[in-house]
């Protein structure tokens, strides 16, 4: 790393880290993740089954990862800010001055986003993960029909760290996009109705169109989670679904850093 | 002598910045576009396969799809843009400052507040309303020629039929209603990113969650959520798969969320500095 880029870098990381609003969104990732996932394992039984469920087919890992479909909205807010609050308060043409290289400097906020939410994103997933051992045991998830699993377990490894991946790369597509519309209330609007929106609205639909819309949604990637055959999976094995979320997300950067490149600040 | 600023000069402020505010044409634009294209594009998906298990389609009465809930649910993706307008309506004076010159000008806030959600109603009624009933209107020929026809067990619905008439409607007073949940949120936040956040979240959040839950919770995460209890009014056909709340009872649910809202946005404006 050249030491401009290493600067910018620096510069970068001290912005993030000094605006509340960072912290605040850290927070809510966690605390939304690891709460909603109590909840439902608390409230979680082995003698229901989903229409169309067999017996004893839930999976308890993607289970204690659940929360994540609504801390990840927290998650984009993160990514989405981290891109437009300079355009909003003018401090963008303070950094374009100083690192006139627009590339350097859009490399130098992707990887202190990307740094940042890593992190965030691994101790979502660990902590989500421990909370809800526990509490699923306590509800009848035992052996023979739901053995205990450990974080070490293969399965349970590549959820977790998959999880906190899944959880960067939303950050940076939201921060693509960000940098696409450079307007905070229309990068949130945008972002989050693509990774909760698909899958509310699948409800409607069946056959091709259905699988479609699975393909095409940003939230591929929770896919990563899924450790047993279940009726209810997508048509895509886990890797493939990070891959369609990885897409998501160097597309929006792409776009993005062209335009940011390309445009007045 | 000068008129005391009273709520109907707020309402006529309000009125002025609301139309002359270009963002506020193009989300009511975006809110029927969106509302409509996704409806049709639900009835074009739809076939008459999906009745009920067991049943031989083609038997008269056997089918269980809702033709009016099919045609009417874009609303699921068209209040997208309506929540950002009523976010929007509500944060951007702050963005740019202009609220201290509103604040200056009416005093008593709470009337602005009472000023905009009044507007916000009036609008997006309209608008609603408009969305869903073309919604319907160019949805049901689609569904007539995807097999939903009398031979098939599904007698052509008019839009003067009571169900009918009750679910364009109250889709559009159920638009209406998170306009005026997303004002609150924004005056409460000041801030349009987590204004958006919140809202979206708390529309769609429930109905994620209840995917994986199990009863009696599922039924009453469903029936205390804006969104799912809320649209319920579009439910013509018994279905399994119905949020189990009466159509009526459901718009409460709505309108109980929007009103905390108002109300907690109101404290927040008479509370804090601006």
């Amino acid at each position: 790393m050249s030491a401009i880029a290493r600067r910018a870098v620096t510069a970068e990381w001290t912005k993030l880290r000094s605006m509340p609003s960072t912290t605040w969104t850290a927070l809510a990732v966690v605390g939304i993740t690891v709460g909603l996932t109590a909840f439902m394992a608390s409230t979680s039984s082995t003698d229901a089954n989903q229409a169309g469920g067999l017996p004893g087919d839930d999976d308890v890992v993607a289970n204690a990862l659940f929360g994540v479909w609504l801390g990840q909205v927290a998650m984009v807010a993160l990514g989405a800010l981290a891109a437009t609050s300079e355009f909003a308060t003018g401090t963008i043409r303070a950094t374009l001055s100083a690192i006139p290289r627009r590339g350097v400097a859009f490399g130098a906020k992707v990887t202190i986003v990307a740094g940042i939410a890593f992190a965030i994103g691994a101790v979502t997933s660990v902590a989500s993960f421990l909370v809800a051992q526990p509490l699923q045991h306590g509800n009848g998830y035992n052996a023979p029909a739901y053995p205990h699993v450990s974080l070490t377990d293969p399965l349970v490894l590549r959820a977790v760290v998959g999880t906190a991946l899944y959880l960067t790369l939303l950050a940076l597509f939201a921060m693509g996009v960000a940098a696409i519309v450079r307007h905070t209330a229309a990068a949130t609007t945008v972002a989050v109705t693509l990774v909760l929106a698909p899958t509310v609205v699948l409800g409607f639909f069946t056959g091709t169109i259905r699988e479609v819309l699975q393909w095409l949604s940003p939230v591929a990637g929770m896919s990563i989670q899924v450790t047993r055959d279940r009726f209810d999976n997508p048509p895509y094995g886990p890797w493939v679904g990070l891959g369609l979320t990885a897409a998501w997300a160097i597309g929006a950067l792409l776009v993005g850093a062209w335009l940011w490149r390309r445009r007045d600040a | 002598m000068p008129r005391r600023a009273g709520t109907s000069r707020a309402l006529r402020a309000g009125w002025t910045k609301f139309r002359s505010v270009p963002s506020t044409t193009w989300l009511i634009v975006a809110g029927i576009g969106v509302t409509v294209a996704f409806g049709l594009l639900i009835c074009s998906a739809v076939d008459t396969a999906g009745g009920t298990p067991g049943c031989a389609p083609g038997r008269a009465g056997c089918g269980d799809e809702d033709v009016v809930l099919n045609s009417l649910g874009g609303a699921y993706l068209g209040q997208i843009p309506i929540v950002a307008l009523g976010v929007l309506l509500a944060t951007t004076e702050y963005a740019t400052g202009t609220i201290r010159a509103t604040f200056a000008a009416m005093p008593r806030r709470s009337r602005v507040v009472i000023a905009n959600t009044t507007l916000l109603i009036g609008v997006v009624l309209v608008a609603g309303v408009a969305a869903s009933a073309v919604s319907f209107l160019l949805g049901q020929p689609i569904l007539h020629g995807n097999g939903f026809v009398p031979a098939q067990g599904y007698p052509i619905v008019s839009i003067t039929d009571p169900a009918a008439a009750r679910a364009i409607l109250g889709t559009g007073v159920y638009l209406a209603l998170i306009a005026v949940l997303a004002f609150g949120v924004g005056q409460i936040t000041r801030r349009a990113g987590s204004a958006i956040a919140i809202v979206l979240g708390l529309l769609y959040g429930p109905a994620i969650v209840s995917l994986l839950l199990q009863e009696p919770l599922q039924e009453t995460v469903q029936k205390l959520s804006p969104m799912m209890a809320g649209l319920a009014i579009q439910s013509t056909v018994e279905r399994a798969d119905n949020v189990p709340i009466g159509g009526l009872a459901g718009l409460g649910v709505a309108a109980a969320w929007a009103a905390v809202a108002i109300v907690a946005a109101s404290w927040f404006v008479r509370r804090r500095d601006v």
